[in-house]
């Protein structure tokens, strides 16, 4: 065959072949190399040999595997707090087809609210979550996305199908408890991977229809209380007062006894000693404040007439003493 | 010239083992099963993640199922109640492929299931439901509300016949949503509203009820203070009186007949005032003297005098 080519060609043939087998060397370093990986501080690798798991757990750093096709490292993002919003519930929310499912939730006492809530969620096991689940979408992330969607409406419209309408509208708090709880153990049924972190209520009220009516209850309630408060404000006012006409009562009463008491004892000193003077000479005295007594009388008062008794006959002479005048006008 | 031939020919032999290999073999991921067929006929069942192989390509082929678990999204569908009371109705299933050989024969592939196990979760659900009230779907007394017995009687029913037709695993079974025709939907807002304004109108009554008891206990409270003050303020006056009394009659007691006196004389000092006017006889002890002369041997006596006064009060011309 050497024979027959041409020396040039045969050196092209042998050069080509230098080249082929220099090129091959280097590809097969490339090849080797190329198993060299490394996973961030925010990451979890999982090693795949053929795709089974050989390692779910592999640390941050570089590390080395096989070249393909023999292994495959999958990168999780862990701990990643994602976030996703509900608004299957709310009122902005499009229905699911033409046949106009409206987008609220049935209370237990057959209501019907508006809910819209963000829901958070880590990734806990990541080899549950990479290869456990599947929704049709373009990547895992996705797909967890999807099913997380679908099993919170599940779990709030079961939260909210035993609460009565009032609870629901005051007791959040409540709300969030259950619906965690029972989204966690869906999520966990399936072997999701998933773990939920946090659950918000971003809004929460009746539809717009009947908003005002439950506005109407909430202004009834203050009037209530108000009310009430009024009615408490009277009763304070009248019992202040009534304690205090009663204790004015008491004050007058004790006044009162003061006054009597202190009266007759100073009355009855008056008269003790008086009678001791009246004791020492009994007459005289009789006669002394007897004619005190009328002098002042006659003095005080405004006529008098003194009629003549000694004939018995009523009246004989009338003989003006003073205040003729007074007389005369009557 | 050997030479070279004997370098290049390892690496052809390279490329072709490794066209072979890629014929032969298949790698069986996490989760994944392999149904394989030679000639469409069933041959095995690979169920191990990792390396495997078999007989070239048209020979023997590799069928791959997904085990992963996946999810049934259903369109709403209308159900009517035992109470006929329509209801629409979305329930959604997860599912996974239990016995592959079966669900390989019956529906080859994961894209076909997804219909079936929709339309097979439809039907349960509205035999299900129509045994059911609303009050027995809903209900804030959680012994009533049947929600979830209801999910787990579909999702039986549904894993029974997804397992005997389908070789499907139905893992989990949930009601999504549920929601009112339009028709229905606008009588709930008007019991809604008419509910409210119950609601409104007793809170509105209690708030009036007891305004009036509280007024009505502070008016009894206010009495009862007020009475209460009148009657100790008579015991304390009542009290003042009889020491008043007793101090009097101890001071009397030693002479009577003198108080009386006295008294009397006060009273006409105080009775007959200015515009009084007083008829007197000449009988009198004042004018005894005015009449018959002085005669100081006759005596005073006070009850005369008081009849001469009284008597002269009396012919007062007021």
């Amino acid at each position: 065959m050497s024979r027959l080519l041409p020396i040039q060609l045969r050196s092209a043939i042998r050069d080509t072949g230098n080249l082929l087998l220099w090129l091959t060397a280097v590809l097969v370093i490339l090849y080797v190399l190329s198993g060299l990986y490394s996973v961030a501080n925010n990451e979890i690798g999982v090693l795949l040999r053929f795709g089974k798991v050989i390692d779910p757990n592999v640390a941050p750093g570089i590390h080395y595997a096989l070249p393909w096709p023999v292994d495959r490292v999958h990168k999780v993002p862990m701990p990643k707090v994602e976030k996703i919003s509900i608004a299957d519930f709310s009122q902005g929310h499009a229905p699911i087809t033409q046949m106009g499912v409206g987008s609220y939730a049935i209370t237990g006492d057959n209501n019907l609210v508006n809910l819209e809530c963000v829901i958070q969620y880590e990734i806990s096991d990541p080899e549950d979550y990479l290869f456990n689940l599947e929704a049709g979408m373009e990547d895992v992330e996705a797909t967890a996305r999807s099913f997380l969607r679908e099993m919170a409406c599940i779990s709030i419209l079961h939260c909210l199908g035993r609460m009565n309408v009032d609870d629901v509208l005051t007791s959040w708090e409540q709300i969030v408890t259950d619906v965690r709880k029972n989204l966690q153990f869906r999520l966990d049924d399936i072997e999701s991977g998933l773990s939920i972190t946090f659950v918000e209520i971003k809004g929460l009220q009746p539809p717009s229809k009947v908003q005002r009516y439950f506005d109407g209850v909430t202004s009834a309630k203050h009037d209530k209380r108000r009310a009430i408060s009024d009615a408490e404000s009277y009763r304070n006012e009248r019992t202040l007062a009534a304690r205090g006409q009663a204790a004015r009562t008491s004050a007058a009463a004790d006044a009162y006894r003061n006054e009597t008491v202190h009266a007759a004892e100073g009355d009855a000193r008056r008269f003790l000693s008086r009678l001791s003077e009246y004791h020492r000479d009994r007459e005289g005295t009789r006669q002394r404040l007897y004619l005190e007594a009328v002098r002042e009388v006659l003095g005080a008062v405004g006529q008098s007439y003194v009629v003549d008794a000694s004939d018995g006959r009523q009246p004989a002479t009338i003989k003006l003493l003073q205040g003729t005048r007074d007389a005369r006008d009557r | 010239m050997k030479k070279r031939t004997k370098l290049l020919a390892p690496i052809v032999l390279m490329f072709l083992l490794a066209g072979g290999f890629q014929l032969c073999s298949f790698t069986v991921s996490e989760n994944e099963c392999v149904i394989v067929t030679r000639f469409g006929k069933h041959v095995r069942t690979i169920d191990e993640p990792g390396l495997h192989f078999k007989q070239p390509g048209f020979i023997e082929t590799a069928n791959f199922l997904d085990r992963k678990v996946h999810i049934v999204k259903n369109l709403p569908i209308t159900l009517l109640l035992h109470d006929k009371l329509p209801i629409i109705v979305v329930c959604d299933a997860c599912w996974r492929i239990s016995d592959p050989e079966r669900f390989f024969q019956r529906l080859r592939d994961v894209r076909n299931a997804s219909g079936k196990i929709g339309d097979m979760l439809n039907s349960q659900l509205g035999s299900v439901l129509g045994n059911y009230d609303l009050d027995n779907i809903i209900n804030v007394d959680e012994e009533k509300a049947k929600l979830p017995e209801i999910e787990a009687k579909v999702a039986s029913k549904a894993k029974e016949q997804a397992s005997s037709e389908y070789g499907i695993e139905v893992v989990q079974v949930g009601i999504r949503r549920l929601a009112y025709p339009s028709i229905v939907e606008q009588s709930v807002y008007s019991r809604m509203r008419a509910e409210r304004e119950k609601e409104a109108k007793k809170h509105r009554a209690e708030g009036a009820e007891d305004a009036v008891k509280i007024q009505a206990q502070t008016d009894l409270e206010v009495s009862k203070i007020m009475a209460e003050a009148y009657r100790d303020a008579q015991i304390l006056k009542g009290t003042a009186d009889k020491e008043a009394m007793r101090i009097y009659a101890e001071a009397h007691g030693r002479d009577p007949e003198f108080y009386e006196f006295l008294r009397s004389l006060d009273i006409y000092k105080e009775t007959l005032q200015k515009n009084a006017t007083l008829v007197l006889s000449t009988d009198s002890d004042l004018f005894r003297y005015l009449g018959g002369g002085l005669d100081g041997s006759e005596s005073v006596d006070s009850p005369e005098t008081t009849g001469d006064v009284q008597r002269g009060r009396e012919e007062d011309g007021e």
